[in-house]
C-alpha cells in the first residue's frame, strides 16, 4: 500500500485564478455571482451565474496551437500547469517533465459550450438540417463532446493512464479517488486529477426547467434558500506517492488519506430521503482512511442551496458525527455550482483548509434552518487547527464520493 | 500481478445486433452470421443507404412494465443487460448482491436529440422536458442500472471513446482490489442515434454496402450494443468463467504518420507487464479492427512488433456487429471469455486481402490452445487500450 499526497494544485474560478488569489478571495467571503455573459440568457426566468472572468484568450505557451482549443481544454491546461509547476513538474515550455504522469479529468458536459457556439453560428446562415449536419461533423472531428482529455494530454505531453469520468456533479472527486487508488495499488506514482466544466446553455436550460435555480444568490443551509446558482471552474491536483515525493525532495501540501464511494440507487435527481448513499460514502472514506468521525475537524459540504439536498446532507452529517459535528463550509455559496468541476474545487479547498488551519465561510447565511442543524461557519472565516478535513459530493443519479485530507506526517519528509 | 490479485469474471451479459444471449451470440459468430440492417428510410433518409449493426429487439417490451418512457436507448440497453447479468450471477453465486456491488460503465451520448434541439431553436423553456434532461446526463445509464438493481457500491461512467469499455473493466478491478466493492458489474453501452450515425457519415467514416468492413479496407459500419461482466475478487472457484489478468493504456501525444503504432504498442506492453506475461504466452487476440484504414494499420504494426511477426490466432468481430464505439472493447471481452472456455475463435467476416494472415486472422473457425487472450481497443485520438484474460481452467471442446 502506497500513501498518497497532494504535491500541487491549480484552479480557475469566478472569484480568482490561481491558488493564492483564490484562497484569499474564498477566506474573505467574495462572491463570484453576476449576470450571465456566456450566452443569451434572456429567455430564462433567472439570469445569474458564477462565471470565470478575465481568462486570457492567448496562451503563454504555444499560443498559435493552444488559443484555438476549446475553452474547457484551455481552462484545464491553465489549472494543470499551475498544479504541475507547484509540484516541480512543469518545464519552461509548459509541458510535464514526467511524461508517465496519469491524467484523470472529471466533466459533466465537456466541450458543450463551444459546440453550442458553433451551432448557433451555423444556424444563422444555414437551414437547421444543414446546421445539424455540420455540428455532427464538429463532434467527431474533435472526439465528440469530450475532446478535453486528449487535447490536454497532447499539450502537456503526457503518455500515462488517462480517464475521463462523467459522473455528473461528483465527477471531479471521483477522478481523485480513482487516481489515488492507482497510486495506492502501485499502478502509478504521479497522477494529475481534477475537473472542468464551462457554463453552457443546455445545462442552464435543464436546471431552469427543473426550477432549481436561485433568483439572486446561493444560500446553503439557510432557512430561506431558493436553489443553486450555476457556475464554472477548472481545478487540478497533482497526487503523488510517498516514494516519489521523497525521491524528488518535494514537501506535500496535504495527504489524501482516504476515499469512499457509493450510489443512492434511489432516483435520478432526488436525493435519498435518509441520505443513505451520502452516509455510506462518508463512512467508507473514514474506514478507508482508518479514522474515526471524532478525528474530522472540518467538513466541506456539497451544499448546493437546494431544499432537498441541504436537508439530506445536514442529516447525514448528524448521523455520522452526532451533535458534536465539526464545522461545515459550503463553497458553492461563493462559487456557484460548477457541475463536473465542483467536487474537485471542493477537494482543493479541503487540502488548503488542512494546510492553512482556516475554514472559509458559508456566505449569504442569515436564518438557521431547524432541519439543517449544523454549524455552517456563517459569513466569517474561522481559525481552527485541522487534523483532517472531509469532503462530500453527490450528483444526479446519486453518485456519491467523499475524500479525507490530512496534514502530511512531519516525520515522513 | 500475482494470481491473488487477479479478479474473476463470474458472469457475462451481452446485447448486440445478433441478439441478447451471449452463448447464442457466440454460436452465431462461429457460424459466421452478420447482424446488419438498415435504418428505416423515414427515420434517417440521408443514411438509408448504409448498413448498421442495429439492435432490432423491442427493448421496452423485453424490460416489461411501464416507467421506461424517458429512458434513452442506451439506458434501456444497459438496464436490460444489467438485469440479465444479475439473473445469471444470482443463480451461480452464493455471495449476496449487497451494498458493496458497484457499476463501472463506458458510455457517451449526444445531448442534441431532436426535442432538446427544438427547444433551443425556439428559445422556449416550455419545450424543455425535465425528465428528458435528467435522462440525458451522461451518468444516467450507470445510475439507472444501480437504481434498478439496488446497487450501493462505487459507480463510474467512463467517457473516453473507443477505449472506455476496457477502462471501465480495469477500474472495476481496481475497486475490488482496493476493497471498495465485493462485486462489480463492468462494461459499456453504446446506442446508434441520429447524431452519431450522421457524425460517422459526415466524416466519411462509414462504408457503403458494396465495400463492407474489413481489417484491410477502409470504412466502418456503425453498430450498437452493451456488454457487462460480473467481476469478483474472491468467488467460489466453480463460478469462475475467466480471470482478468492485466490492463494497459497507450497514448501518443505527438503522432507521426497516419497509422502510427506507438499507442497500441504501449497498451499491449502495459497489459503484458501488469500480467507478468510474455508475448509468447498469449494464445488468442481479439482485434479492435474496425475497417478504418489508419487504425487497423496502427494495430497491425503494433501486434507485429510486440509478437515479432508471430501474431497468435486472432479475430475481428466488427464485421459481424459493427463498430460499437464505447461498447466495442467490452463486447469483445465478453466473447473472449467464451472463446477461452470453448478454445476456438469465430471467423473474421469480409476478409479480402491475403496479407491479413500475418495478423493471425482467418475466415474460418480457428481452434486455439490458449490460456491467455488479449483484447484490443483503438481510439481515433491516438489512444489505445489492451486487456488480458486468463481461462478459468474449464475447457470444453469446440
Amino acid at each position: 500500500m502506497h500513501d498518497v499526497y497532494v504535491t500541487g494544485a491549480g484552479i480557475l474560478t469566478s472569484i480568482g485564478h490561481g491558488c493564492v488569489t483564490f484562497w484569499q478571495a474564498l477566506t474573505r467571503g467574495d462572491s463570484g455571482v453576476g449576470a450571465v455573459t456566456r450566452f443569451d440568457s434572456g429567455w430564462f426566468p433567472v439570469q445569474i451565474a458564477a462565471e470565470i472572468k478575465n481568462f486570457p484568450n492567448i496562451s503563454p505557451y504555444c499560443p498559435a496551437a493552444e488559443s484555438s482549443l476549446r475553452l474547457s481544454a484551455r481552462l484545464t491546461l491553465a489549472a494543470a500547469r499551475e498544479a504541475l509547476n507547484q509540484a516541480g513538474l512543469l518545464s519552461p515550455e509548459g509541458v510535464c517533465t514526467l511524461p508517465s504522469t496519469g491524467l484523470l479529468i472529471g466533466s459533466n458536459k465537456g466541450d458543450l459550450w463551444d459546440i453550442e457556439q458553433q451551432r448557433w453560428r451555423t444556424q444563422q446562415s444555414l437551414l437547421p438540417s444543414h446546421a445539424k449536419k455540420i455540428t455532427a461533423q464538429i463532434l467527431l472531428t474533435d472526439n465528440t463532446y469530450y475532446g478535453v482529455l486528449p487535447r490536454v494530454a497532447e499539450h502537456l505531453r503526457l503518455t500515462g493512464p488517462q480517464h475521463l469520468i462523467t459522473n455528473a456533479c461528483s465527477a471531479g472527486a471521483y477522478t481523485l479517488a480513482l487516481g489515488a487508488e492507482q497510486i495506492r495499488q502501485g499502478q502509478a506514482s504521479v497522477v494529475l486529477c481534477g475537473g472542468v466544466d464551462v457554463l453552457n446553455e443546455s445545462i442552464y436550460a435543464g436546471f431552469s426547467s427543473l426550477r432549481s435555480l436561485a433568483p439572486e444568490r446561493c444560500q446553503p443551509f439557510d432557512l430561506h434558500r431558493q436553489g443553486l446558482v450555476l457556475g464554472e471552474a477548472a481545478a487540478m491536483l497533482v497526487l503523488e506517492s510517498k516514494a516519489s515525493c521523497q525521491a524528488r525532495g518535494i514537501q506535500p501540501l496535504a495527504a489524501l488519506a482516504g476515499w469512499g464511494m457509493s450510489c443512492d440507487a434511489h432516483h435520478l435527481s432526488a436525493p435519498h430521503p435518509e441520505g443513505k448513499g451520502t452516509i455510506l460514502a462518508l463512512q467508507r472514506a473514514l474506514k478507508n482512511a482508518c479514522l474515526t468521525p471524532g478525528r474530522i475537524d472540518c467538513l466541506v459540504a456539497h451544499g448546493t442551496g437546494t431544499i432537498g439536498n441541504d436537508r439530506m446532507e445536514a442529516q447525514a452529517f448528524r448521523t455520522i458525527f452526532g451533535e458534536a459535528a465539526p464545522p461545515v463550509t459550503a463553497p458553492k455559496s461563493m462559487l456557484g455550482h460548477s457541475i463536473g468541476a465542483a467536487s474537485a474545487v471542493e477537494a482543493l479547498v479541503a487540502a488548503l483548509i488542512t494546510q492553512n488551519d482556516l475554514i472559509p465561510p458559508t456566505i449569504n447565511f442569515e436564518t438557521p434552518d431547524p432541519e439543517c442543524p449544523i454549524d455552517c461557519v456563517p459569513n466569517q472565516v474561522r481559525k481552527k487547527i485541522i487534523r483532517a478535513c472531509q469532503t462530500n459530493a453527490s450528483s444526479f443519479g446519486g453518485n456519491n464520493v467523499s475524500l479525507i485530507f490530512t496534514k502530511p506526517s512531519p516525520h515522513a519528509f | 500481478m500475482s494470481t491473488s490479485q487477479a479478479v474473476a469474471i463470474t458472469g457475462i451479459s451481452l446485447l448486440s445486433s445478433l441478439g441478447s444471449d451471449p452463448r447464442q451470440i457466440f454460436e452465431q459468430l462461429l457460424q459466421g452470421q452478420r447482424g446488419m440492417s438498415r435504418f428505416p428510410a423515414e427515420d434517417l433518409p440521408a443514411l438509408a443507404q448504409c448498413d448498421y449493426g442495429r439492435v432490432t429487439l423491442n427493448l421496452t417490451e423485453l424490460l416489461g412494465g411501464k416507467g421506461w418512457r424517458h429512458f434513452t436507448r442506451a439506458g434501456l440497453m444497459a438496464c436490460l443487460v444489467g438485469r440479465h447479468l444479475l439473473a445469471r450471477v444470482e443463480t451461480t453465486s452464493s455471495a449476496p448482491i449487497d451494498e458493496l456491488t458497484g457499476i463501472s460503465l463506458g458510455y457517451s451520448h449526444d445531448i442534441f436529440i431532436p426535442s432538446f434541439y427544438s427547444a433551443f431553436m425556439e428559445k422556449d423553456l416550455r419545450l424543455i422536458n425535465p425528465p428528458l434532461f435528467l435522462n440525458l446526463s451522461t451518468n444516467a445509464p450507470a445510475s439507472q442500472i444501480s437504481i434498478l438493481l439496488k446497487f450501493h457500491g462505487p459507480i463510474f461512467t467512463h467517457t473516453t471513446g473507443f477505449t472506455a469499455g476496457l477502462e471501465a473493466l480495469d477500474t472495476a478491478a481496481m475497486m475490488l482490489r482496493g476493497g471498495h466493492a465485493e462485486r462489480m458489474f463492468a462494461g459499456a453501452v453504446q446506442e446508434i442515434n441520429e447524431e452519431l450515425a450522421e457524425s460517422f457519415h459526415q466524416v466519411r467514416w462509414t462504408n457503403t454496402p458494396q465495400t463492407l468492413t474489413s481489417p484491410t479496407t477502409g470504412g466502418i459500419i456503425a453498430g450498437e450494443g452493451c456488454a457487462l461482466l460480473a467481476l469478483e475478487k474472491n468467488p467460489e472457484s466453480r463460478n469462475v468463467l475467466a480471470w482478468l489478468r492485466g490492463f494497459g493504456q497507450g497514448f501518443n501525444p505527438a503522432p507521426g504518420e497516419p497509422g502510427d503504432p506507438t499507442a497500441a504498442q504501449q497498451a499491449i506492453q502495459g497489459a503484458l507487464h501488469q500480467s507478468g506475461l510474455t508475448p509468447a504466452e498469449i494464445g488468442a487476440v481479439f482485434l479492435a479492427a474496425s475497417g478504418d484504414a489508419c487504425l487497423d494499420a496502427a494495430e497491425g504494426k503494433a501486434l507485429e512488433t510486440v509478437f515479432s511477426s508471430q501474431v497468435p490466432p486472432s479475430v475481428a468481430l466488427k464485421g459481424a456487429w459493427g463498430e460499437c464505439y464505447h461498447a466495442g472493447g467490452a463486447m469483445a471481452a465478453a466473447m473472449a471469455v467464451l472463446a477461452l472456455e470453448q478454445q476456438c475463435l469465430p471467423p473474421t467476416l469480409n476478409l479480402a486481402q491475403p496479407e491479413v494472415k500475418r495478423l493471425g486472422l482467418s475466415s474460418a473457425i480457428q481452434k486455439i490452445n490458449a490460456r491467455y487472450a488479449l483484447i484490443m481497443a483503438m481510439d481515433r485520438d491516438q489512444k489505445a487500450a489492451a486487456l488480458i484474460l486468463e481461462a478459468s481452467g474449464k475447457r470444453p471442446a469446440c
